[in-house]
Formats: structure tokens, C-alpha cells, sequence
């Protein structure tokens, strides 16, 4: 399977630092460390997913935490007591399937890939300044904090009264849609309701736009602000019905 | 125990295995492995530093490790652990350190005018790396998962792996997902 085109471009540029929008929300470092390992219950794993999407700084924690799985070139394990790790590793690994049994080779091996791993990230930006001096200024916090869900994920809405809700800044204004998902992925999501130049923050489905809605249906909305300012500022939710 | 039971059986470990290191020696090449790998990779700008770096996670592994004195054997998972939060730690204590002082340092015309050869070129990759955290925030939830992980360099096999979906079912929301995250930035007038 070929990767896609341009995927390293989009891969570095994600990996670009930023200030975190919200800091109090990051997960624990233990945390994200578990959950690259796969050990976090589904659920909560998504949530810290999730929060990668928006979070350079726990996001770049977690590659951290998959690059200390791989043992640098030249590093095997060679010592006999690697051996005993890889003995260990075999009986982990039967849970994933995966060829991990370079996640536990010898000690000296893992540090030092802790290190490469590090200064990689470093290598990837090398010749670039150092984040906190070009974030400085941003505003990237404070637009991602201008407009916010007041309606909880993944809410389980009556269809008679499905009403999102959000706030943000006085003056703006909202576009929003809903859209049915189809989880599999393997179709498109079918626009199910559609609202623009909304001054209000919230906004009710019309019962009949969800008369095709199965109850239980992922739905998807889209929420985009027209700040006054002229920037825009687009979040989303996933919600079902009754 | 009562007598009758059948002796415990060893429990199977659920992490790595591993002795410590104990002597000096292992920890000279403990050392000396990272010192090395530290001047293959290591950046210019952060050359003068990365001593400390070292220095300050080798610290907490060896720390992490006394903790376990005694016990014979120690888990390499958590020391991995150790090692990670800490390397976590350093790297962000650091971008705090440089906040504050490389912008006196700029002043000066010192450092950060080597650290930043080509800024046109890091602008575009910040402005799009915001372009794509933007993006993902309109991506249908599985999608967005699953392309959030690619992005973080995991396959497809593992992003299935990770989220518990069949392969099949991860190829298409990561694949569908890059489309919708491809189109959202080519809106933008973003191209990748």
C-alpha cells in the first residue's frame, strides 16, 4: 500500500508545535504513554485521540512515546539480557499481534532511543527557531477558544427537540450542518439539515429534517463562525437522537 | 495458601524483562551510546544543550532504576515510562527556558538568528499545520481518529490496531479521511 501523496508534508506540518488551547484539558504524560501502547480503554483512548487533534504539545508526547518503541540502527539488542527482554516482549506482543519485539530491548537501547527520538524531533526541525519564539503573538489559543460547544459530546438528543447550542463572541455569526455519518466510513456522510447566518447560539433540528434519522444514528454537526473580526472559526459534534 | 493448592504459578509478565544496569561500565555505555547519538542528530542551535538534555533524563532513568534496587529485575516497560515522561518534561521546560530567553539572545544577534534560516518556509509549515488542526475539527469523528493518527505516523494495521476496528474499516476512514482533509485545506487554497 502506497501512502498517499503529500502525506509527509501534512505529517511535519502537524507535528509543527503550537501553544496548547486549552492546557488544563491535556491528558496526564502517563496517560498519553499508555494509550500509544494501546492500554487505555476504547473510550478513553478515543478521548485522548481526540485530543491530539488540537494538541501539538500532547500530540508530539505521543509520537515520543511510539518512537521509544523503535531500537535505533545498530542497536539491537545484542546483550544476552536483551534476550530476556525479548523473552518478555513475545508474551505482550501476543495481545497485539504486532511486531513489537523491539519494544523492549536492552536498556541502554531503549535510552538511547528515547534520545534519538527527541533529537530527531529536533533533526526534523532543524534550522528552525525554536517554537516558543514563533509562537509568540499567536492568537491561535484565543480563536480556538472563541466559539464553543455548550451542547456535550456525543449527546443523545430527542428528535422532537434536537437543539444544538454553542457560545461565542458577540457579534458573530454561525453556519451550521448536520450530517449523517455513515461509521464504517465507507460512505459519504448525507446532509441531513443546513442553517446560515445564524445570530443565535443554538440552533433546533427541524423535526422533519430528521424524519430519515434511525435513533441511534451517529450525526455530525459543523459549526462555523463569522467573527467580527473577519476571521472564521469552525468546530464540530457528534450527537444521535432518541 | 492452603496446602492443597497447587503452587502459584509465575505470573507471566506483562512487560519487558530486564536486569539493570550495574556497574560502572553499563553505565559508561549506557552513556557513551547516547552521547553518540546525540552528535549523529543533534542540531546546531541546540548542540550547547543537548548534554543537559541527556544529563537530566539519564538522571531520572537512574533514578527510576534505584527505586527498583533490590528487586533483582525491573520492568523495562516502566522504565521506558520514566524515561518518557521525562524526556516529555525536558522538552517542554526547555521551550519555557527558550520563551524566555531567546528573545534577549535575538536582541544580542545571537542564537535564534541561526535557528531560523529560512523563515518564510517555517511560517508556511506553522500556518498549515493550523490549516490542518482546523480541518480536522470538520472531519467526521472515526475520521478524524483515524487520520490523527496517521498523521501521528501510525499505519493503517496499527491505527486498526489502536482503535480496535477491523483493517478494512480503518483503510477506508483513514483514506477517506485524508480526502476530507485534503479538501478542506484545498478550500483554503491550501495545497500540501
Amino acid at each position: 500500500m502506497t501512502e498517499p501523496r503529500g502525506l509527509e508534508r501534512l505529517r511535519e506540518a502537524f507535528a509543527q508545535p503550537e501553544e496548547p488551547a486549552h492546557p488544563d484539558r491535556c491528558p496526564s504524560v502517563s496517560e498519553i504513554w499508555e494509550g500509544a501502547h494501546g492500554r487505555l480503554p476504547p473510550d478513553r483512548l478515543r478521548d485522548v485521540v481526540e485530543h491530539l487533534a488540537s494538541c501539538s504539545a500532547c500530540a508530539e508526547a505521543w509520537r515520543l512515546a511510539v518512537l521509544m518503541e523503535r531500537t535505533a540502527p545498530g542497536e539491537e539488542a545484542a546483550d544476552p539480557r536483551a534476550d530476556q527482554a525479548l523473552a518478555g516482549d513475545l508474551v505482550l506482543d501476543r495481545r497485539t499481534s504486532r511486531p513489537r519485539w523491539r519494544l523492549y530491548a536492552a536498556l541502554a537501547a531503549a535510552a538511547a532511543v528515547a534520545f534519538a527520538a527527541v533529537l530527531g524531533t529536533y533533526e526534523l526541525r532543524r534550522g528552525e527557531a525554536p517554537a516558543a519564539v514563533v509562537q509568540r503573538g499567536g492568537s491561535t489559543a484565543d480563536q480556538a477558544a472563541a466559539t464553543r460547544w455548550l451542547s456535550p459530546g456525543e449527546a443523545v438528543l430527542p428528535r422532537s427537540n434536537a437543539r444544538l447550542r454553542w457560545s461565542g463572541v458577540p457579534g458573530a455569526t454561525y453556519d451550521l450542518t448536520v450530517d449523517l455519518e455513515d461509521e464504517s466510513g465507507a460512505a459519504k456522510p448525507i446532509p441531513i439539515a443546513a442553517a446560515h447566518g445564524l445570530a443565535a447560539t443554538e440552533y433546533t433540528v427541524p423535526v422533519p429534517d430528521l424524519a430519515r434519522v434511525p435513533a441511534g444514528a451517529p450525526l455530525h454537526a459543523t459549526l462555523t463562525a463569522h467573527l467580527p473580526d473577519g476571521r472564521s472559526d469552525t468546530i464540530s459534534r457528534d450527537f444521535r437522537l432518541r | 495458601m492452603n496446602a492443597q493448592d497447587p503452587p502459584p504459578e509465575r505470573p507471566a509478565p506483562d512487560v519487558g524483562v530486564l536486569h539493570s544496569p550495574r556497574t560502572e561500565d553499563d553505565y559508561g555505555r549506557l552513556r557513551a551510546d547516547v552521547a553518540r547519538v546525540v552528535a549523529h542528530v543533534c542540531p546546531a542551535w541546540l548542540a550547547s544543550r543537548s548534554d543537559d538534555l541527556v544529563q537530566a533524563v539519564l538522571m531520572r532513568v537512574v533514578a527510576a532504576q534505584k527505586q527498583h534496587e533490590g528487586a533483582g529485575e525491573f520492568s523495562t516497560f516502566y522504565l521506558r515510562k520514566a524515561a518518557h515522561s521525562a524526556l516529555v518534561d525536558e522538552i517542554r521546560r526547555w521551550r519555557r527556558r527558550q520563551e524566555v530567553a531567546l528573545p534577549a539572545a535575538a536582541e544580542e544577534g545571537g542564537g535564534p538568528v541561526a535557528a531560523q534560516p529560512d523563515p518564510e518556509r517555517d511560517s508556511a509549515g506553522r500556518q498549515l499545520g493550523r490549516a490542518i488542526r482546523d480541518c480536522l475539527k470538520t472531519l467526521v469523528r472515526p475520521r478524524r481518529l483515524a487520520v490523527v493518527l496517521n498523521l501521528q505516523g501510525h499505519s493503517v494495521p496499527e491505527v486498526a490496531q489502536l482503535l480496535r476496528w477491523s483493517p478494512k474499516r480503518a483503510e477506508n476512514l483513514v483514506y477517506r479521511g485524508l480526502a476530507d482533509l485534503r479538501g478542506c485545506l484545498e478550500r483554503r487554497g491550501i495545497v500540501p
